[in-house]
């Protein structure tokens, strides 16, 4: 096998078997962006930015920056803070050529060494040449060609990084580059990845991690496996044939520490199913979805009326894309008895399911 | 210690065991990156932060990412190849230490430090100041992608037992720009570095 390498100093065993013939450990490879490092903003903190004193970027560059931003608020299905610009007044600075704080070899960077507070951030400029050729943003050509840089892109990538988002750890053959824009390469036109203006998925899983999703309907991204549990509750577990019988299950996100800021989340607007089996079957039969409460998040109901003694549980089901492993409740037991007598119902119901 | 990109080591032949060729190294004196393009790789790379005709003086980039760099201070989490008694440092790309980065295109052959090894070589790598390191990865492309879009892995990858370095190999015959990628196990940045590889 060929593979990026990617490997812990704890796993210097496996490394060891690896480095026979093994490019060692990809296995942390393809998952959430890394964290720069720093302090959070707080959640959905809104944080301004303003042009540096000299440093103004030429219209065409201001579009895209303000462009970025924008992206950054639109794209991050999460809680992490938004950016807007303003005239004056902001700690936040953003520059446009020389000085920067970039490497010899870097076209844009960054500093969030002031967050909560502030931040910092540098764009080259149009013409600046490096070793590896002169850099051209995209958006100041007159006509686009390749080798440009998309400004938006690269922007949006920085502002990533002000969110603390650290460059996404791709497989050895960038197959996955388009799950992130906070890449470790940039491309120019026309490489895939060039021209992304919204977070990639991977990007948004850490988001998630660490500022929580914006609200607890929301999908985790599909970067992300993201444990749950469903737990069952029953209105009566005895009842009479003919009586009905509410069922609640709760969905929730697992105390996992590895889910950060999402861990024991409630999960609302999923997809829920009562599953019911007789005493003592390996075998369950799907009874309906279960509706989502209009009261409690992560609160799924379903009222139904047996004609028999069953055992009941609740599936989560995730939909496609949605980042959240299934769970199953653990089992709830519901006595039916026949009724005979002046107390019992005028006729026996068929099983019935209400809503 | 060994300042990132300002070794006078680079400007010195490689010569690696069981090698099988000396690599050359021109273009000293540049910045990190600038150095030890081999003779066969076309014309030397233009100075680092030379200007675009037609910019004023006072346009002028910095040549020293130190005078005005507001956002290094911390030392750059960039690598070396070590062989023998002999250390190049790579090309420094993109890297994030201590809350702060800075984002690269891929780097050209052309335009990094570059050495020849043999088929049957591996390269320890290590970082410049020393730290161990966490994670870590190593891809290569054909020294004719500018652009890094046909990376793949590397063989023989290993971390050593106290964490100081890596190693790849044997590589594959041919002209590679090696790209590793090595985060600090302390957890304050990581960097990309490159290296041209001649494998003969």
């Amino acid at each position: 096998m060929i593979a990026t390498a990617l490997t812990r100093l704890g796993r210097s065993i496996l490394i060891g078997v690896a480095a026979l013939a093994v490019a060692a450990g990809n296995v942390v490879a393809h998952g959430p962006d890394p964290l720069v490092g720093g302090r959070l903003w707080a959640q959905n903190q809104a944080v301004t930015y303003q042009w540096r004193s000299g440093q103004t970027p030429p219209t065409w560059m201001i579009t895209a920056i303000d462009k970025a931003a924008a992206d950054a608020g639109l794209s991050r299905a999460s809680r992490a803070a938004t950016f807007t610009r303003v005239a004056s007044g902001s700690a936040s600075l953003i520059a446009y050529g020389e000085p920067t704080g970039c490497s010899p070899a870097g076209i844009a960077c960054f500093d969030r060494s002031g967050a909560p507070t502030s931040f910092k951030m540098w764009f080259r400029a149009h013409g600046f040449v490096f070793d590896w050729g002169t850099l051209r943003w995209c958006e100041g050509l007159s006509v686009i060609a390749n080798g440009c840089f998309d400004a938006e892109t690269i922007a949006l990538d920085e502002f990533g990084h002000v969110e603390d988002l650290g460059h996404h750890v791709n497989f050895g053959s960038n197959a996955d580059y388009l799950d992130a824009v906070v890449q470790a390469t940039s491309r120019a036109r026309p490489n895939a990845g060039w021209l992304a203006h919204a977070f990639g998925r991977c990007d948004v899983a850490r988001l998630q991690l660490e500022y929580d999703r914006l609200t607890p309907r929301d999908s985790f991204s599909s970067c992300l496996t993201i444990a749950t549990t469903t737990a069952l509750g029953a209105s009566t577990t005895s009842l009479w044939v003919g009586g009905t019988v509410q069922f609640t299950a709760t969905l929730r996100t697992t105390a996992s520490s590895a889910a950060g800021a999402l861990a024991n989340d409630p999960v609302s607007g999923r997809t829920v199913v009562l599953q019911r089996r007789l005493a003592g079957s390996q075998s369950w039969t799907s009874i309906g979805a279960m509706t989502p409460s209009a009261t409690t998040e992560g609160s799924y109901v379903l009222t139904v009326a047996p004609t028999a003694t069953y055992e009941w549980s609740a599936v989560f089901l995730p939909s496609a894309g949605d980042g959240a492993v299934t769970s199953t409740s653990g089992v709830v037991k519901v006595g039916v008895s026949g009724c005979s007598g002046s107390g019992c119902p005028s006729r026996l119901l068929p099983l019935r399911e209400t809503r | 210690m060994p300042r990132p990109g300002r070794s006078t080591r680079r400007c010195q032949p490689v010569r690696l065991a069981g090698l099988l060729a000396l690599a050359s190294l021109a273009g000293c004196g540049g910045g990190v990156g600038t150095s030890g393009v081999p003779s066969d790789a076309g014309s030397p790379p233009p100075a680092t932060g030379t200007p675009a005709p037609g910019w004023s003086a006072s346009d002028r980039p910095t040549l020293n990412p130190t005078a005005t760099n507001e956002a290094t201070a911390a030392p750059l989490p960039v690598a070396e190849i070590v062989v023998g008694d002999v250390t190049l440092v790579g090309g420094l790309g993109t890297y994030v230490i201590d809350g702060r980065g800075s984002d690269a295109p891929w780097l050209p052959f052309a335009t990094v430090p570059a050495l020849t090894v043999g088929s049957a070589e591996t390269v320890t790598i290590r970082f410049s100041d020393g730290v161990p390191i966490g994670d870590w990865s190593a891809v290569i492309a054909p020294a004719d992608d500018t652009s890094g879009s046909a990376t793949r892995g590397v063989n023989g990858a290993a971390l050593s037992a106290d964490g100081l370095s890596a190693s790849v190999g044997p590589l594959p015959v041919g002209r590679w720009v090696l790209q590793v990628r090595l985060f600090r196990a302390d957890g304050r940045g990581d960097g990309l570095t490159y290296w041209a590889i001649t494998v003969r």
